[in-house]
């Protein structure tokens, strides 16, 4: 199987001198397609920062990030943007929409700025609005939808363009365990139903469960790496 | 579209924030547009004011007499002028005077000042002399009859029907002469120069105490005061080596420069009001950025590219900027409304020596309006600009620091 995530030695460093943070050190990580991994770590560990890594949001100091066969360490921010929104879902802690839209809206945003045409937005977002069980909320604004709701849109707007790669950082924090406990389940199926390879950060150990590989990093360094 | 929507749609989400903002825009144009109005309702007054009080709209004279006024510079061929004045379309009348500097004399008291001698019929077709008069008639038949103003009358102590006696220099050998009017009525201009030195008798009479046998000047009105600014119309042709035509721009300067400076009084209107609607729309935008910056990472994060991000807040900025020019333009429609029908009453307070003895009329420009929206418009799109190339810098990562 091909590496949609591969990054060599890679570094993200914040500050200088007495204030340098090595948010993550020279991490080297493959990540097949159709994986559904986990990273966890305490709080500092650097796992945001790596997701940001993985998910071309920033980057590195040094080392390469190469994903779905590109490397974009050495894009431009443009070529970035268009590649973000050709290849990865993001989903993130909370407050992951964009409030003056709706749920569809939302949902249909990445499709509008990869111009794919209205009949085949509509069909698409209906589609998985049925898979997230969210038919008839469509038309709500974000700020009328609780958390768990709101964490399946983004879920949503993150798998409906059809990427290849899906990255949530700590998706289910905000929420109470049991609709956290759904969320992970439903990604989970849908990482089965559609293979699409999924990578989320969590350091809730219940939810960890749900993962199928498990990378543990402690201080920007990944100390762990177990397949179940 | 999907930019248009956004745009539209976070503009409406601080509805209070939005507000204050248009009303600064409109409330703005207001400003700007009704200071522009009224600056050329102010001139047109006064420039109808001057045009219609002694001035004239235009007048001929023998050249080199107005450098060096001389009662023996009478206007050269009279009636060969006359004859062409008549037939030319665009004049509406003209009057021949005869002038001379004179002491005034009563019983009581003795003051300078200047004489005209005026066709009381052809004067009216010109001026407002007769609209002027406060007390007594205009020149009828009565050769000795005299009309002065009304502060020369409390100078010399008289009113109607008393002495009134001119002494002047003749053409030719500069013999006194002497000769009795009695006061037929009073005029007033409300400007302190005119009220005080002038008087009024008919042309014949004067003509012949001077021994002159031309005008010195002659005043003149066209069908409408735009023709005095038209130097193409074929009536500036009588204009020629013995007679020099000049429309009252060049007879009052002072007053053209007046009017030439009014433009700038809307200009820094404009300006001072246009900085401050910049910073205040740089402000406001920045302050919506900083509490949108988690949106714009998720938006970047989705594979926005910045450009769109700059393009959404740009629409932002236009339709802020659009939506305030037009409520400015509702706002003002009453204001110039009343003020170019009903006018703003300024009475008897003096500007650049011109009483402003009617209301003022606010003259609105409809190019000019236009314009100064505009500019207004592009002021806030283009102070949208700054703000919105702070966002688009912005970068992704922060969609993944914890929503505060
Ligand atoms: N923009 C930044 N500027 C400076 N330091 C940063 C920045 N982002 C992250 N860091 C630092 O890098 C380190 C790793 O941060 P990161 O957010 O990746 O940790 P994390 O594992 O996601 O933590 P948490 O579980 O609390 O979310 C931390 O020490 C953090 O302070
Ligand atoms: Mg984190």
């Amino acid at each position: 199987m091909s590496n949609v995530i591969e990054t060599k030695s890679v570094s993200r460093h914040f500050g200088k001198d007495e204030t340098l943070v090595k948010a993550i050190d020279q991490v080297d990580l493959q990540i097949e397609e159709g994986e559904f991994t986990a990273i966890i770590g305490p709080s500092g560990s650097g796992k945001s920062t790596l997701l940001q890594m993985i998910g071309a949001l920033d980057t590195p100091t040094s080392g390469e990030v190469w994903l779905a066969g590109k490397d974009v360490s050495a894009m431009s921010s443009s070529e970035l943007s268009s590649f973000r929104r050709d290849n990865i879902g993001f989903v993130f802690q909370a407050y992951n929409l964009v409030p003056v839209l709706s749920a569809r809206e939302n949902i249909e945003y990445v499709m509008l700025l990869q111009g794919i045409s209205e009949e085949e937005r509509i069909r698409r977002v209906d589609e998985i609005l049925q898979e997230v069980g969210l038919e008839g909320r469509e038309g709500r604004r974000p700020s009328e939808l609780s958390g768990g709701q709101q964490q399946r849109v983004a879920v949503a707007r993150a798998m409906v363009s059809k990427p290849s790669l899906i990255l949530a950082d700590e998706p289910t924090a905000n929420l109470d365990s049991k609709t956290g406990y759904a969320l992970l389940d439903m990604m989970r199926n849908l990482n089965e139903q559609h293979t699409m390879t999924f990578v989320f950060s969590t350091h809730d150990t219940k939810i960890m469960e749900y993962a199928r590989r498990i990378v543990k990093l402690v201080d920007g360094k990944i100390v762990e790496d177990t397949l179940k | 579209m999907l930019v248009s929507k956004l745009a539209l749609r976070n503009i409406f989400r601080n509805p209070r924030r939005t507000l204050l903002t248009l009303l600064l825009i409109s409330s703005s144009l207001v400003a700007i547009v009704f200071t522009d109005a009224f600056t050329r309702g102010t001139v047109q007054t006064m420039v109808e004011l001057s045009t219609d009080s002694l001035m004239g709209q235009a007048q001929i004279h023998k050249p080199g007499y107005r450098q060096a006024p001389d009662v023996n510079e009478t206007i050269h061929g009279f009636s060969d002028l006359a004859s062409r004045l008549d037939t030319a379309n665009s004049i509406d009348g003209y009057s021949p005077r005869t002038v001379s500097g004179a002491m005034f004399s009563s019983a009581y008291d003795v003051t300078g000042g200047s004489l005209y001698g005026i066709n009381p019929d052809q004067e009216a077709a010109v001026t407002d002399l007769e609209d002027k008069l406060i007390e007594g008639s205009y020149l009828t038949e009565g050769d000795d009859q005299v009309i002065i103003g009304s502060e020369l009358a409390k100078r010399l102590d008289i009113g109607l029907g008393d002495r009134f006696v001119v002494t002047l220099s003749r053409a030719g050998d500069g013999e006194l002469s002497q000769v009795l009017f009695r006061v037929s009525g009073i005029f007033r201009y409300s400007d302190r120069n005119l009220d005080s030195t002038l008087a009024f008798v008919h042309y014949d009479v004067m003509a012949k105490a001077l021994q002159v046998n031309g005008p010195h000047q002659i005043a003149v009105r066209f069908k409408s005061l735009e023709i005095a600014d038209d130097p193409l119309n074929s009536v500036w042709k009588i204009s020629s080596e013995q007679w020099e035509f000049l429309p009252w721009r060049q007879l009052a300067p002072e007053i053209n420069s007046i009017l030439e400076m009014s433009g700038i009084s809307t200009m820094i209107v404009s300006i001072i009001l246009y900085i401050l609607v910049a910073f205040s729309v740089i402000n406001t935008m920045f302050m919506s950025i900083f509490e949108r910056h988690r949106e714009f990472g998720i938006q970047l994060a989705l594979g926005t590219h910045a450009r769109m991000i700059f393009g959404q807040l740009l629409a932002e900025g236009a339709i802020i900027g659009a939506l305030g020019v037009a409520a400015g333009l509702i706002l003002v429609t009453p204001l110039l409304y009343y003020g170019a029908t009903v006018g703003i009453e300024y009475s008897d307070i003096e500007v650049s020596g011109v009483a402003m003895a009617k209301p003022i009329i606010l003259q609105i420009e409809y190019p000019e309006v236009a314009k100064l929206a505009i500019s207004l418009w592009f002021v806030v799109t283009l102070a949208s600009v700054y703000p919105a190339k702070h966002a688009s810098k912005l970068v992704p990562a922060i969609a993944m620091r914890p929503a505060i």
